[in-house]
């Protein structure tokens, strides 16, 4: 799994951490299984392909049995200098753990655990299996393969829900956007296209990359510029009706202001786009993803208007 | 203890390094094109110098196997250890630190070796090639899973989960398992006696609690 990683060249430059979890039941024959299998895992250091920049372990039961102790405390004792320096030592319930890793900036939600912490989930990870299975019966033909599994920390994901709406390079786009938002509000439709290709190359200037996900579950670089900037701009109005439905000061004349200015400059679709009307426009093209007006914006923006 | 005491031994900037590394925050090296030539060039030379045994001026110990390993992945196919991608993924994984590169791509390539067998020594890992154990615990149990999702500064996420759940104990090596049921036997031989001296060595131990979690822990109580 780890030689499968290393061939990520963003895992390449940006390294790997790593997350133990000790779940056993505290009796002598399990703990020694665990130690020897902890101490061959720890060796990687030494020669995996990529570089371990942290290691986190979850004592997840009894942390403070003797021998789970004991465990806790050969395992970190045979790690090199180097490695034990970067590990930290984590005890408590799963909701603990969540809020300890997020100061070490590990989203706690990518966690494969149930809420309790109990159960561990392996749809994920029978994705990820069935994806590389894939992508290996094309490297045995081919000797390339360009999609991603994981995308970068700077690209921008197309797509619909959590994952990707939370994903760092859509919440630097979008904290990109925010400087942008009130310049395009006021802005003519040929300005607007500007305001979308500028933020477009802002993105591409911070080394990201406009990522959507493939029938397989892999991520492609879309290439095709129109696509691009025609989901820019919807998640520019996105925000524009957002900001307008949540700005208290903006009121109906001052709506209806800005609307008269833009219908001065050029003939454009109302402002009260809805996102029932975006999302019914998009139901016909699968990638059209960049609505970020929810339910809300779209209640309180008809009335406001 | 030990954590505190080596933190403390560091000098401030690798405390600083350190830190900085586990929340994420440390720098990224920047790659040109002109600099992964020029390191490329200088792995070349570094694995040069070690073909022809003149490591130790390097400062860095290969051993012997991991030197036979690499010779003889050369000897079944050269293009896979001069191909560059090959090359970038062990510079970038010590910083561009051309010898430490060198060291970790003959230990990589001795690990492999001795783990999957001479006939993938030059190939890319694939499921197949796993045994059938490493296989089982992989593929049906979830116990080493990458997340789909990255940590905030970029990094994949490796989890190795150990539970307790019912599946057979994979044990490469039957004398280790052997010797842990002797282990075992060793400890539930007059266990009595055992909990008393452990509360004579440690006037804090309670017989009624610890003394039952050592119970649950050497398998004669189950909860």
């Amino acid at each position: 799994m780890l030689s499968a990683s290393a061939e990520d060249e963003e895992t390449q430059k940006r390294g790997m951490i790593t997350l133990q979890v000790l779940a056993v039941l505290p009796r002598l024959l399990e703990d020694l299984e665990v130690i020897r299998i902890n101490v061959r895992r720890s060796d990687i250091s030494r020669w995996c392909p990529v570089r371990m920049k942290a290691n986190h372990i979850w004592v997840k039961s009894f942390p403070e049995n003797p021998f789970i102790r004991a465990t806790v405390d050969i395992l970190t004792k045979s790690m090199n200098k180097g490695n034990r320096t970067r590990t930290r030592i984590h005890k408590g319930s799963f909701t603990e753990l969540g809020y300890h890793l997020m100061t070490f900036g590990v989203p706690s939600d990518c966690l494969p655990y149930a809420t309790d912490g109990e159960e561990l989930r392996v749809n994920a990870h029978a994705r990820w299996l069935n994806r590389r299975k894939k992508k290996e019966g094309i490297l045995r033909n081919n000797t390339t393969f360009k999609a991603l599994d994981l995308p970068g920390c700077r690209d921008v994901c197309l797509g619909r829900g959590s994952a990707s709406h939370q994903h760092a390079g859509n919440v630097c786009m979008r904290a990109v956007m925010s400087t942008l938002v009130e310049e395009y509000r006021v802005a003519s439709a040929v300005r607007r296209q500007e305001l979308n290709r500028k933020l477009v190359q802002m993105v591409r200037d911070g080394g990201g990359r406009f990522l959507a996900r493939t029938t397989g579950g892999w991520y492609e670089e879309v290439t095709d510029e129109k696509e691009v900037l025609k989901k820019v701009g919807g998640s520019f109005r996105g925000m524009l009706s957002r900001t307008n439905a949540d700005s208290p000061s903006m009121g109906l004349d001052t709506a209806n202001e800005a609307i008269e200015d833009r219908s001065v400059a050029v003939k454009r679709p109302r402002l009260e786009t809805s996102s029932s009307s975006v999302l019914s426009a998009s139901s016909g093209n699968k990638t059209d993803y960049w609505n970020f007006a929810g339910g809300r914006s779209k209640t309180q923006l008809n009335v406001s208007i | 203890m030990t954590l505190a005491r080596e933190l403390n031994s560091l000098s401030l900037q690798e405390r600083n390094r350190v830190f900085e590394s586990i929340h994420g925050v440390d720098d990224v090296i920047k790659e040109t094109p002109e600099m992964l030539e020029e390191k490329l060039q200088e792995f070349q030379k570094v694995v040069d110098r070690i073909e022809n045994s003149e490591g130790g001026s390097l400062n860095v110990e290969v051993p012997l196997a991991s030197r036979s390993a690499y010779l003889q992945a050369k000897r079944q196919d050269e293009s896979y250890v001069s191909n560059r991608t090959f090359r970038l993924m062990f510079l970038r994984a010590e910083g561009f630190h051309a010898p430490l590169a060198v060291q970790r791509m003959m230990v990589y390539l001795e690990e492999k070796l001795s783990r999957f067998g001479s006939h993938v020594l030059t190939k890319t890992l694939t499921i197949n090639d796993l045994s059938p154990q490493s296989r089982a615990l992989l593929v049906d149990f979830g116990i080493h899973q990458i997340l789909p999702a990255r940590d905030s500064a970029g990094r994949a996420i490796y989890l190795v989960h150990v539970d307790d759940g019912p599946r057979e104990v994979v044990r490469e090596n039957p004398m280790a398992a052997v010797s842990e049921r002797f282990l075992v036997l060793f400890l539930q031989w007059k266990r009595n006696a055992w909990l008393t001296w452990l509360h004579r060595f440690s006037p804090k131990f309670n017989i009624a609690q610890d003394g039952l979690d050592i119970l649950h822990a050497i398998g004669l109580r189950r909860r």
